[in-house]
């Protein structure tokens, strides 16, 4: 069947704004990885990076996979970092107990942060981008005045789970997990159903305040384990803790191709492009040995050109 | 007007061809409009009726043809170039910019005209929009207002009134009347007749039949791309038109064809003393193998009770409940328990439509679908691949979305994914909204199918002939109380429910 109201120019355009939004992620990928192997000088690739690469991609993937949920609803959450912060200072200080102990207050110190979150947003139908960046404000307080302004060292036995093989192995594990939940469950459908428009999974009997809900705690989940992450490497907690995490996260989906609006042009393969490039792009930034003030520059400019190219501009009223 | 003037001709189409892919919307398409003549254009969906009026109107350009106005090779380069060269046109698809006011909406791209010093001079655009509302006869709607909250009635009339504001000589109005009720008709008719009075012209494009015989000098009539023929004001019968739109003869069969009345009396859903809005004290029985129809004016609340009934709406007092005296207070307990509601907001309410067909459709059945938790793709493809046969859903495959399917077929999309959920009870809300009379037959066919099964449905509907051809029960809505209830008879006409409906 034909569009009457669709132009071929439009059709055409809006055919390959797919393509590009499929194909320029992945050839983004390859561009990024050649780039960084010849201005490293080949150390990019050299087995002596795949260490410090694992903490890269932990960094980003394990945060795109709990923010997915999240985006693909077109939501976000600018508490990432927060949560971090605090789940790990938490730990930090039972982990003197039992390291066990640690990892459950960890979890827990999580998920009741995801729920204040879901709750604010779900129940006080604050925008969810709001609720999430004054909750950032108060777990980093929280943070604050638990750690004393300083660091807390957490027990040093973490320090085994530090290696290679075990971190690449949860992220394969954890990316897993979120492929089969994101693509074949009705719950990761309902998740982009209610992206693409709320009121028809409503309609069509789906439970849309638990499937708004649930999304932050699979977010605060994914930063408990981010910050046994940061306590497995450095066996401290600090208020930098978690710096960054959404960022890393959002940047991540959207470098792949997941739209800012969510729906059902959000796929799980954008996330595994867009975390290994920004995986790449932050190993590699970091080889080349620039300061952290001309990292964050070049990160800028990557994010506003992939907002440029992946932003859904159909979702803002205007006349086709 | 003298008689030459009359006779002036201001649109001519040669041969206009247009194709989308392997698609040919529009082959050698030739006719004229004359000055001061309201013209019909009708024709099944995908006839090509929106892609001529589209083209006509600067939206897009065809491949092959040529158009003149008043004579003149005529190529509008985008809208804002016909406009100017004195062709407007009202879309089909809701038109208006969201979060801007009512005068910003009218004078949009056409500021320019209010600035002084690069300063917009907002009273004097709020003036010009009162007046311009007032033209064509709307009242109480305050120019400095947002537009997000007007209904899409309103909205509708917004567009009126801007495209009419350009004072075009050739207006051209896509599909707006479905949307609209019978004041917002009355706005749109009289606007007509301005337009031929002033010896200006219009082409009126509708899935109404009735409609377009009542204010058209002549219909032209389109099937699958091609000119079929035009009917002038003393050739036209309902039976011709029909007949020419799909080729063949269906009237006959086209409502249900039995006078039998309903097959049960056991009663499937009741609703007690519902109250909401005007609602007050509302009572129903909706019983197995009836086809209920409700019928009354847009504002009624009709349409509000039918979301009541899905627990899309929670009434203020009263509550609706099945035959085991499981109350409805929700939309996920109502689809639970074999329930089904197609929303008559198609676009905004029923469907995603930056969505496939398959998702669509899928989406009430996941539960369904799922094994061990899990829903194979096999299974959804299948399963749109089945609806999409049953219902002959014309789409290029399941993966295909639902924003590019044509209005017909998209409701079938929206029947389909309740179908799937072999559901026992149906609220169609406007079912054939916007469609033309294949796909409306089809439909019809589709409800009489389902009533015959056994199953208890209520067709919410503005349009009297189908409800007093398809419903076994009629019950006439009247500013929010039951009026009248008329049991399936051949001698109801639609002056006997108009009397119980104002």
């Amino acid at each position: 069947m034909k569009a009457p109201t669709l132009t071929k120019k439009q059709e055409g355009s809006k055919l390959s704004k797919e393509i590009l939004g499929t194909i320029v992620p992945f050839l983004g990928l390859i561009f990024i990885i050649v780039f960084f192997q010849v201005t490293t000088g080949g150390k990019l690739l050299s087995p002596n990076n795949l260490k410090t690469f694992s903490n890269y991609a932990f960094q980003s993937i394990v945060p795109a996979c709990g923010l997915l949920f999240l985006m693909s609803q077109g939501e976000m959450d600018f508490s990432m970092a927060g949560i971090v912060c605090i789940s790990a200072t938490v730990g930090a200080m039972v982990s003197k107990t039992s390291i066990p102990m640690a990892i459950v207050a960890i979890i827990a110190t999580a998920l009741v942060m995801g729920a204040i979150n879901g709750a604010a947003h779900v129940f006080l139908r604050v925008p969810s981008f709001i609720a999430t960046m004054a909750a950032s404000f108060m777990y980093s307080g929280l943070a604050s005045v638990l750690l004393g302004g300083g660091a807390l060292t957490a027990n040093y036995d973490f320090k085994k789970a530090d290696t290679t093989i075990f971190k690449y192995g949860a992220i394969l594990v954890i990316m897993l997990v979120t492929y089969i939940v994101f693509t074949y469950s009705p719950f990761g459908k309902h998740c982009r159903a209610i992206g693409a428009k709320a009121e028809v999974p409503f309609q069509a009997g789906v439970n849309v305040k638990m499937a708004k809900f649930v999304p932050f705690l699979i977010s605060a989940f994914a930063c408990a384990i981010l910050a046994i992450f940061a306590l497995v490497r450095s066996c401290t907690a600090a208020t930098t803790t978690g710096a960054n995490t959404q960022v890393n996260a959002m940047l991540a989906l959207l470098l792949g191709g997941v739209p800012f609006s969510g729906g059902w042009n959000s796929r799980f393969r954008s996330l595994i492009i867009g975390g290994l490039i920004m995986a790449v792009i932050t190993n590699g930034l970091f080889l080349l040995n620039l300061s952290t003030a001309n990292q964050q520059l070049i990160k800028g400019v990557i994010f506003i050109v992939a907002v440029a190219i992946s932003f859904d501009r159909k979702n803002t009223a205007v006349i086709k | 007007m003298s008689e030459v003037k009359e006779k002036e001709i201001i649109l001519r189409a040669e041969g206009i061809s247009k194709s989308f892919g392997p698609t040919k919307a529009l082959v050698q398409v030739s006719f004229e409009i004359k000055r001061g003549e309201v013209v019909g254009l009708i024709g099944e969906n995908g006839s090509g009726k929106s892609t001529f009026s589209t083209i006509v109107a600067g939206i897009q350009k065809q491949d092959e043809g040529q158009l003149y106005l008043n004579g003149e090779p005529y190529a509008p380069s985008d809208i804002t170039d016909a406009i100017s060269k004195g062709v407007a046109m009202v879309v089909q698809e809701q038109g208006t910019f969201n979060n801007i006011s009512v005068a910003a909406n009218i004078f949009a791209g056409r500021e320019q005209q209010f600035t002084k010093a690069g300063l917009l001079d907002l009273k004097a655009m709020n003036a010009a929009a009162g007046e311009a509302l007032a033209k064509i006869g709307v009242e109480g709607v305050n120019p400095a207002q947002v537009v997000n909250a007007m209904s899409f009635e309103e909205r509708k009339l917004l567009e009126v009134a801007r495209a009419e504001c350009a004072e075009p000589q050739l207006l051209i109005i896509d599909e707006t009347t479905t949307a609209l009720g019978r004041e917002g008709r009355d706005v749109m008719y009289r606007l007509i007749n301005k337009m031929r009075d002033g010896n200006r012209s219009v082409l009126f494009i509708s899935h109404d039949i009735e409609e377009l015989m009542a204010i058209c000098d002549s219909i032209i009539v389109l099937r699958d791309g091609h000119y079929i023929g035009a009917l002038n004001r003393e050739e036209m019968t309902v039976g011709a038109l029909r007949q020419m739109m799909v080729g063949r003869e269906i009237a006959d069969n086209f409502y249900r064809s039995d006078w039998e009345g309903r097959l049960t009396d056991e009663v499937a859903l009741s609703a007690r003393e519902i109250c909401y809005g005007p609602m007050k004290d509302l009572a129903l029985d909706l019983h197995k193998g009836e086809i209920l129809g409700i019928g009354g004016l847009t504002d009624c609340g009709m349409h509000d009770f039918g979301k009541i009934l899905f627990g899309i709406i929670r009434p203020d007092y009263g509550t609706v409940t099945l035959a085991d005296g499981t109350e409805i207070t929700k939309p996920k307990q109502a689809v639970k328990h074999k329930m089904a509601y197609i929303s008559k907001n198609r676009d905004t309410e029923a469907l995603m439509s930056a969505g496939s067909v398959k998702d669509n459709i899928c989406l009430p059945n996941l539960p369904k679908l799922a094994k061990g938790g899990l829903i194979s793709p096999k299974a959804e493809t299948d399963l749109a691949n089945r609806m999409g046969e049953t219902l002959s859903i014309k789409m290029q495959g399941p993966k295909q979305y639902v924003m590019y399917l044509s209005g017909g077929n998209k409701q079938k999309v929206s029947i389909g994914k309740w179908l799937a959920s072999e559901a026992e009870i149906y609220i169609f809300d406007c079912p054939t909204r916007g469609i033309d009379i294949g796909v409306k037959a089809d439909i019809y066919r589709i409800l009489t199918d389902l009533k015959n099964q056994g199953k208890a449905i209520i067709m919410i509907s503005e349009e009297l002939p189908e409800l007093i051809g398809m419903s076994d029960r009629i019950l006439t809505f009247k500013d929010g109380a039951i009026s009248g209830e008329f049991l399936r008879d051949p001698s109801i006409t639609e002056h006997t429910l108009i009397d119980y409906m104002i």
